[in-house]
């Protein structure tokens, strides 16, 4: 026949011998093979497996959130990636990773979506645990050696840190070895040659990496021809790898994205056209410093990083596969494991841009270089000898492995924690509608549903943001304004300087840390310590909007009963009566308004009209009055009269202020002060009980106005007079620190200031929990008023943000806070924040330093929210006066106290609004 | 999506797919070692033992009629084994007249095997005509050549080997287009017999369903009588038959020796081309229409049986599809992995070209043959045009299949005298019908 001579298969490369004598060709070894096998793939789960969703963090690495979110992307949105592809990578690799993600019923069946990925990988590696055994075995390999291979590929630390991530370039990797095991089918079946081409194909469509391996494939292609496939035999690998490849610029090409497009006049790229030959150029025609520049990315990532993970695998596999070089002109088997090795190692020391998971793409062969010297080795010991040396063998190396301590941090550290907990605390906490600059890897889990939490639809990686167009210009605008917050680590300014990103670097310097998650330090050199930050951009935005009606929800479900605000012992005061009304109005929510002034006025009222201050066991069991509550609930009357234009609220609100002057307000040298309570008022004492943070100044405009009959006027005045004169004095101090007092005491006679002595009170003269307030209620008349007296009331709050900023006794780390409890010299009292103190120190800090007010928002408000189904809460749950404060601090820093009084027509605008 | 795309999606899915069934039939005999070695004749003959009988269908065949007769009596086997059955219509007076000169003139060199047999009832086609063989033969094997055959003078010692040492009840040996550089067609319509009997036979032999071929195949007269002969009234009665032999799990032996190919000649004309495919096509639909498929054994024989008969719809799609394709990926904005989805099937197109362009070579080679470095580029070229040969053809068939559907009797007529459209290579066993009085009949003579 014509071609007899022709296509003989060379004989050594899976030749007829192999068949007839070969270890499928008896049962009983098959069977032992398949158990070498089975028990590889058992370490290989086991290896691969444990502790995977923890080590190493999916926060090390942008690639994996990347890979994930274009997986998201396929599967929910139908499109390759969330925003413009712009051909970096081919899709197959994650097209597989949104198959498997629909397959097991989402992105959250494992965890995370990143855990999800992981599963994945996981499965890819115990599928090419056999694959490999029976290549290298097909490659010459006796069945030691090809066990020592496989456990390499499945026990390197350096293939076990880096095969657990999330990657396309292990998708790549299981199809360029199942196209390689299907090409040494050994009976040369032309269907198998077909599929094989195949699967090489969709490993070039996984990354374009795996062309490296091509010289070897064709290599063994050629000499694989067996005489029955005739002329079909090369070509029927060739072609179907080409065709599968070529699918890749073919969709390009019909979106028009293939060839770069030029601008005018020609020859300047035009920069917003994404195109595939451009990338491709752009990727692969970077200068690195060539292959023998000892500082290339290549040789920098061997020092600092693979070789000290897995020496015997690196400099043993490279060694092996030189060693297979020079055996391969006389062994073509041993050709066609040199070069699958060299070829990738080669392209990696290119000199061109390398990361450093890259490596992944040698690991297989270089295990399978070590495995071809080894067989040749074992085949000269005497029989048995073998299987001791194999032994000897596995126990050193892994021995090695141990104590070299690079082992044991895969299976017992956990620093992907940080990355977990705060996906979920911002999930949880953080307003779905925020606009949010993120890190990679983080990305998917925000933007998807799942996980307990809502969907984050505006939320954005930093890389986009700085280099897509339909993220930068349409939706940030070139504009920090747009941020709300940024999820970070410590180092990722330079990431943002080196993409040129504005948008974020301006963001971030006036942001402030809402909260840091940090993992357990772990093993340094071989995995840092995962740090993720989330800052809040320093304005209010959709997360204050929502924190402030979810916040009243909490509080109606928790401590709402029938309009009445119990606290844990279930006494309900005056106070917490007025806070709730005057939530109501600010909120409009009239309901609620009508439901606790109903109660309120039912329970609570004195005979002249004031509020009881203490309602327990159905009954008062404190008649007296204070002056706050009073002024509060005149004041909502008033302002819930005016916004919802009930007249009989307005002249309730009227008559309550006239009863206020009438027993609340005494004359002392022809000042009219406002004191603590219808008690003081009444009290005999040469001193009056004044309470600083009973002067509402805002609230006493308005007074003025439905009562213009009395001195609200000089009762403002006097009242400035008072704090500024009660904050300078030392009240028996050595020194003040400029802070307001709890408690004042007023001569009658000579109108002089003093600590005031109160039994149950042991020092009033503390800035404890009321005296912040006298911040907020300054802050406001601020707004509303514009007085300049609140300004330079507020200008002298420097001790605060002292506070703020002082340096730790570590030398680095900011208090970033202000304390509880300070006595009036400023000597701490109680060390830990309460949100009192904290809407206090906001309130001043917001004019003398906004900085320092942000920090504590971010912190201690922002920071402090915890999320049940009945809405958020403010640190301790049970505590009313913490929600209360939480709720006002929020407000006040969102700007959502409006003067309803002199501008209940926004409201009104709102109140129409759906 | 809506729903053209939706559409067009699957038409492009489905496409694909048949491309690459298709592809891999086209590619079965070089899949592995056991294909290679089956498709091979023995190397070494059984001594004669079976009696065969030889049918020689003939229609206006007075040219060449007497070298046919002449190459049958020269078959290398004992000529008491052998009786040859001319069987000719009573109404074609001129190839009856050649006939008996040469019988004449064998009987003078003491050659009396070979008898002419006529009839002179309706319907007047091959079948018809293969059925009064059937009653007149007396050997075991009853097989068939058409007039312009030109068998292996070996075929039968090769036939008596494999039946006698496999106990094969039907042998189909291949049969093949030789001319492959006469006419820009050719080649391709070579290659097309190719891969039909060096390949996609033998997959159909393996999954027990076999369309046979028209001629150099060798059945049982026993299981012929037993079948109740060939269906007159169908215009592919070669496949017919071999779907019925498939029903009753006959196994089927299909043997492609290149060196014992039966080689025949490609259509002279491209309207006698299309008629013959027409013919075809259309048989193919007749016999989907008569059901008998539908009694197969299994699963697999009945799909693989529909995927066949129904190749003529496939192929008129595959015609309408590229015209539909090209307008959507023009005129709509597709969607661009739909875009890239429409280009599926034109993928496939390339890998039949090069399967193609493959085959040649390794068709020249099997016979002997060197092809002039032209004849790549010719099938290049041709490739695109012979697909819309095959493409209208398939319609033609379809459109004249659904036109006669509208009884049943009618379209018997029809199919009878239909079979006069047809080439030489089987139609010229079938006389033309009285009233046809359309210049069809003569291009057929050829």
């Amino acid at each position: 026949m014509a071609d007899s001579t022709r296509s003989q298969r060379i004989p050594g490369l899976v030749g007829g011998k192999a068949i007839s004598t070969g270890v499928w060709s008896s049962l009983a070894s098959v069977r032992w093979e398949a158990l070498v096998v089975l028990s590889l793939s058992i370490i290989a789960l086991v290896a691969h497996g444990f502790n995977m969703f923890n080590y190493p963090a999916y926060t090390l690495l942008d690639d994996e959130g990347i890979y994930t979110s274009q997986a998201w992307a396929v599967l929910t949105q139908h499109t390759l990636t969330p925003f413009t592809f712009v051909y970096e990578t081919p899709p197959v690799g994650w097209i597989v990773l949104a198959g498997w993600m629909g397959l097991t019923g989402g992105l959250h069946t494992f965890g995370g979506s990143i855990d999800s990925g992981r599963v994945l990988m996981l499965i890819l590696h115990l599928g090419m645990v056999p694959m490999l055994y029976h290549i290298a075995r097909k490659l010459g390999c006796n069945a030691p050696a090809a066990a020592c291979a496989t456990l390499l590929f499945s026990l390197s630390p350096l293939a076990l840190f880096y095969q657990r991530f999330v990657l396309v370039d292990s998708v790549m990797l299981f199809l360029a070895l199942l196209s390689l095991d299907l090409l040494l089918d050994g009976w040369g079946r032309l269907s198998r040659v077909v599929l094989s081409g195949i699967c090489f194909g969709l490993a070039v469509l996984c990354k374009e990496s795996a062309l490296t391996l091509l010289p070897g494939m064709v290599f063994i292609a050629v000499q694989q021809r067996w005489k029955h496939q005739g002329r079909f035999a090369i070509i029927g690998w060739l072609v179907p790898a080409l065709i599968v490849t070529s699918l890749y610029p073919l969709y390009a090409l019909l979106k028009g994205e293939l060839f770069p497009t030029f601008d005018i006049p020609l020859g300047s790229l035009s920069p917003n056209r994404v195109s595939l030959l451009n990338t491709f150029f752009w990727q692969n025609l970077r200068d690195g410093g060539g292959m023998f520049n000892y500082n290339n990315q290549f040789w920098s990532l061997v020092r600092t990083d693979w070789f000290g993970r897995d020496p015997v695998l690196l400099a043993g596999g490279f060694l092996a596969a030189v060693v297979n070089l020079r055996r391969g002109f006389g062994n073509r088997q041993a050709m066609a494991i040199a070069l699958l090795t060299i070829i990738p190692l080669l392209f990696l020391a290119r000199g061109g841009n390398v990361l450093n998971y890259q490596i992944l793409l040698a690991i297989p062969f270089l295990g399978l270089s070590l495995a071809g010297v080894f067989s040749v080795v074992l085949d000269k010991l005497p029989q048995p000898a073998v299987v001791a040396s194999t032994l000897v063998v596995i126990v050193a190396i892994g021995a090695g492995y141990w104590f070299s301590g690079n082992f044991q941090p895969l299976f017992t550290e956990r620093p992907a924690d940080a990355g977990r907990e705060a996906t979920a605390w911002i999930k949880e906490n953080i307003n779905s509608d925020s606009r949010i600059i993120t890190r990679d890897d983080m990305w998917t889990d925000l933007r998807a549903d799942g996980l307990d939490g809502p969907a984050f639809p505006y939320v954005y990686t930093h890389w986009k943001v700085s280099s897509d167009p339909a993220v930068r210009d349409a939706i940030f605008k070139q504009d920090w304004h747009n941020v709300d917050y940024l999820i970070t680590s410590p180092n990722i300014e330079k990431d943002f300087i080196a993409s040129n990103n504005t948008v974020a670097l301006e963001a971030l310097k006036n942001a402030h840390l809402v909260r840091q998650w940090k993992s357990d330090p772990g093993t340094q050199n071989l995995h840092p310590q995962q740090i993720v930050e989330l800052w809040k951009v320093d304005k209010a935005g959709p997360t204050e909007t929502a924190n402030l009606k979810n916040s009243a929800n909490y509080l109606s479900s928790a401590f709402d009963r029938q309009g009445a605000y119990a606290g844990s012992d279930g006494s309900v005061n005056a106070e917490s009566q007025s806070y709730a009304l005057l939530r109501a109005v600010w909120s409009n929510d009239r309901a609620t308004f009508d439901r606790v002034w109903a109660w309120t006025n039912q329970n609570m009222r004195n005979s002249q009209g004031l509020l009881h201050w203490l309602w327990q066991n159905q009954t008062i069991t404190d008649p007296h009055t204070a002056s706050e509550a009073d002024n509060n609930t005149a004041l909502a009357l008033l302002l819930a009269g005016k916004q919802w234009n009930d007249l009989a609220l307005l002249s309730t609100g009227t008559a309550m202020v006239k009863v206020i002057w009438d027993t609340e307000v005494v004359t002392v040298q022809g000042k009219p002060y406002e004191v603590a309570g219808d008690w003081a008022a009444a009290s005999q004492s040469r001193i009056l009980a004044i309470n600083p943070s009973y002067f509402q100044p805002y609230a006493f405009r308005i007074f003025m106005q439905v009562d213009p009959g009395h001195d609200w006027k000089g009762l403002i005045d006097a009242g400035y007079d008072m704090l500024f004169n009660a904050s300078k004095a030392n009240l028996g101090f050595a020194q003040s620190a400029g802070l307001p007092p709890d408690w004042i005491g007023l001569d009658r006679d000579s109108g002089e200031l003093s600590a005031l002595q109160l039994a149950e009170k042991t020092d009033t003269t503390r800035y404890g929990y009321d005296a912040p307030r006298v911040y907020f209620n300054i802050a406001l008349d601020l707004r509303w008023s514009g007085d300049g007296r609140a300004t330079s009331y507020l200008n002298q709050a420097n001790f605060l943000k002292d506070e703020v900023n002082r340096l730790l006794q570590d030398g680095l780390t900011r208090k970033g806070l202000v304390s509880s409890i300070y006595k009036h010299d400023g000597t701490v009292v109680e060390e830990l924040p309460n949100l009192v103190g904290s809407a206090g120190a906001i309130s001043a800090l917001l004019t003398l330093n906004p900085a320092s007010a942000n920090t504590i928002y971010a912190s201690q408000v922002l920071g402090q929210t915890g999320h049940t189904a009945n809405g958020l809460y403010f640190g301790d749950p049970q505590d009313l006066i913490a929600q209360e404060w939480g709720w006002f601090a929020t407000a006040l820093y969102a700007d959502k106290l409006t003067d309803l009084w002199h501008n209940p027509a926004v409201v009104q605008s709102v109140k129409t609004r759906p | 999506m809506n729903i053209s795309e939706v559409l067009l999606a699957g038409a492009s899915l489905l496409l694909t797919a048949q491309s690459a069934y298709s592809a891999s039939l086209m590619l079965y005999a070089w899949e592995g070692e056991v294909q290679h070695t089956r498709n091979q004749a023995p190397k070494t003959f059984e001594p004669p033992g079976l009696r065969f009988t030889i049918l020689l269908p003939a229609r206006h065949e007075e040219a060449v009629i007497q070298d046919t007769i002449q190459r049958v009596v020269d078959l290398v086997y004992p000529q008491e084994l052998v009786q040859v059955l001319i069987v000719i219509e009573s109404g074609d007076t001129s190839t009856i007249e050649k006939v008996n000169q040469k019988l004449a003139a064998l009987r003078a060199q003491g050659i009396n095997h070979v008898r002419l047999i006529t009839f002179n009832d309706p319907p007047i086609n091959k079948p018809h005509g293969l059925n009064v063989g059937l009653q007149e033969a007396t050997g075991n094997i009853v097989t068939i050549f058409d007039a312009e055959d030109e068998p292996h003078p070996n075929i039968l010692n090769m036939v008596n080997t494999v039946m006698t040492r496999e106990h094969a009840p039907v042998v189909q040996s291949g049969v093949q287009l030789m001319n492959y550089s006469d006419r820009w067609f050719s080649a391709l319509n070579v290659l097309e017999y190719f891969f039909w009997f060096k390949s996609r036979m033998h997959y159909h032999s393996a999954i027990g369903m076999v369309p046979l071929g028209g001629n150099t195949v060798f059945i049982e007269r026993a299981l012929l009588n037993w079948m109740g002969g060939w269906d007159q009234y169908c215009l592919t009665e070669d496949a017919d038959i071999g779907i019925r032999l498939s029903n009753e799990r006959v196994p089927i032996r299909i043997v492609y020796d290149d060196e014992y190919v039966t080689r025949e000649e490609t259509p002279p004309t491209v309207n006698q081309f299309i008629k013959q495919r027409t013919r075809w096509n259309q048989g193919f639909l007749q016999v989907l229409g008569k059901g008998d498929w539908r009694k197969l054994p299994g699963i697999r024989q009945r799909l693989l049986a529909l995927y066949t008969l129904c190749s003529p719809l496939l192929q008129a799609a595959l015609m309408i599809y590229p015209l539909i394709s090209l307008w959507m990926l023009l005129f709509v904005k597709l969607p661009t992995p739909l875009a890239v989805l429409t280009m599926l099937p034109l993928y496939m197109l390339v890998i039949q070209l090069v399967i193609s362009l493959v085959g040649l070579y390794e068709f020249t080679a099997a016979h002997g043959l060197k092809p002039s470095f032209l004849s790549p580029f010719w099938l290049l070229i041709s490739f695109l045009p012979y697909q819309f040969l095959l493409g209208y053809a398939a319609l033609r068939a379809v459109w004249r299949q659904l036109r006669g559907m509208n009884s049943w009797e009618k379209t018997a007529h029809i199919g009878a005298h239909r079979t006069t459209e047809l080439t030489k290579d089987v139609s010229t066993a079938l006389p033309p019908e009285i009233h046809l009085t359309n210049s069809d009949e003569e291009v057929i003579r050829g």
